[in-house]
């Protein structure tokens, strides 16, 4: 680690940040990096960013969302489980603030939600074949209503089982299955399903 | 017409939607899927819907891994390392003039989780003691570190007295004068829930040297010497504290420091 740390320091450039920062990160190496739940939620970060993304369709809104996980998962640390997984314990977390603060927040401020497909367009990312069809894939996703989008996401992008998916939602296996058949079924194209499935007072948009 | 998987209130297709999905997602047990397939047997148009269904699949997991990347993995690396500093002891004091020292060690930060999250680092078999994360925290301090931080004995005197207090130790500034050597800050740290203090001493000719103490409770233990991550490293135990001396300087003037403030500290 000591040399990895060496060589980084010979590339870095200055540059202004935070000035709080250096006692943070300070105490964080001496306190924390030795902790492996601290490390694990570290490692973390970038796919807990993701998932606010997928379920808030907001940049800022996803940083805030992995901020919120943060707080609860430092303070509950003691009650996390050694032996179970760190990713699906932070996953339940976020989903539940989401639900429960921020989601509802935005909905009473009358802001509404975004419309995801405007913001999953990245910056400077290269028109290569492969980011055209992961782009339009994402999209495809981002146009499912909100709860199909989230089952979608767990279950085939970040591998949760059925019930994993349901523990995590809080919902029953049985949603689970549904809610993917329905995201399946307009993905397929096949509409009048969908909209049928779609219908379902549990899977309306709100 | 047995169906052992919860049905799905969806519509007239969306209880078999939700089974022929379980399906092609490999989640139903070896029964269920016996009996489907049996049906798709007496039922085509059954198998012509799992068909449908299964077009309804896409490569998700490439699709968003591309999100990965455009994560602001800085920003939140630095927003969680404020938060479990949080979590710790207090920062002694904000000091604006560290902002670039700040700086490095966020990038290096960055790096370094990523580091981590990346599994190069496998579980050690044994945790590292105290001295290893000393010798690891001093890779990252340079000469440039220490140089930028203005020479001010009035809040050195007060980080001091603070900083002492958190180990019952006397630490004013001239029990630790060193020859050759500029006492330019002090840190308190925890370590396993034990205080750790650390001074960084900058000399001109080999650069920053720290001199480290933890209330570790360990019995009495004469001076000892070890090279660890490229430091030369000279250590004893005293009175329920463990002390270091880290640095590039040589195995003599590390060994010379120490007996200068063995007998003050």
């Amino acid at each position: 680690m000591g040399l990895l740390c060496r060589t980084a320091a010979t590339r870095i450039r200055l540059q202004p940040v935070n000035t709080t920062l250096r006692q943070a990160i300070h105490s964080t190496m001496a306190a924390g990096i030795h902790d492996p739940v601290m490390q694990g939620i570290a490692a973390e970060l970038p796919r807990l960013w993701r998932y606010g993304l997928v379920l808030s369709g907001n940049r800022d809104t996803a940083e805030d969302l992995v901020q919120a996980t943060c707080v609860r998962a430092i303070e509950r640390a003691h009650q996390f489980q050694p032996g179970t997984r760190l990713d699906r314990w932070l996953i339940a977390i976020l989903h539940s603030i989401w639900l429960n603060e921020i989601r509802s927040r935005k909905v009473r401020q009358g802001q509404g939600l975004v419309d995801a497909d405007a913001v999953l367009v990245f910056d400077g990312m290269k028109e290569t074949e492969t980011n055209i069809l992961a782009a339009q894939v994402l999209r495809e996703v981002q146009g499912l209503p909100e709860v199909q989008r989230e089952t979608v996401y767990l279950v085939y992008v970040e591998g949760l089982t059925y019930r994993e998916a349901a523990e995590t939602l809080a919902i029953p296996i049985g949603t689970v299955m549904s809610r993917l058949a329905a995201a399946r079924a307009k993905l397929a194209g096949l509409g009048t399903e969908a909209k049928a499935a779609a219908s379902h007072p549990r899977q309306a948009r709100e | 017409m047995a169906d052992p998987v919860e049905s799905p209130r969806d519509g007239a297709s969306g209880a078999d939607d939700g089974m022929l999905t379980a399906y092609l997602d490999g989640e139903l047990g070896v029964a269920e899927r016996a009996a489907l397939e049996e049906r798709f047997m007496r039922e085509p148009a059954l198998k012509v819907r799992l068909d449908l269904l299964g077009r309804g699949g896409r490569a998700f997991g490439p699709a968003y891994d591309a999100l990965l990347a455009a994560a602001p993995s800085a920003r939140l690396q630095g927003m969680f390392a404020e938060l479990a500093a949080a979590r710790g002891p207090a920062p002694m004091r904000r000091r604006p003039w560290r902002a670039l020292a700040a700086a490095v060690v966020l990038l290096i930060a960055g790096g370094l989780i990523g580091y981590l999250a990346s599994g190069a680092l496998a579980p050690r078999a044994e945790p590292p003691g105290w001295r290893q994360v000393v010798a690891e925290y001093q890779g990252l301090t340079t000469s440039e570190t220490l140089a930028a931080i203005p020479n001010n004995p009035q809040v050195l005197a007060e980080e001091l007295t603070a900083i002492g207090g958190a180990l019952t130790l006397d630490l004013s500034p001239d029990k630790l004068t060193l020859p050759d050597a500029a006492l330019k800050r002090a840190d308190l740290f925890r370590f396993k829930d034990k205080p750790l203090v650390q001074l960084a001493y900058l000399t001109a000719d080999s650069g920053p040297i720290s001199f480290c103490i933890i209330a570790n409770g360990r019995p009495d233990a004469g001076r000892a010497f070890e090279v660890r991550e490229g430091f030369n490293v000279v250590y004893w135990n005293d009175a329920g504290r463990g002390y270091m001396l880290i640095g590039k300087a040589s195995r003599a003037a590390l060994e010379a420091y120490a007996g200068e403030l063995a007998p003050r500290v």
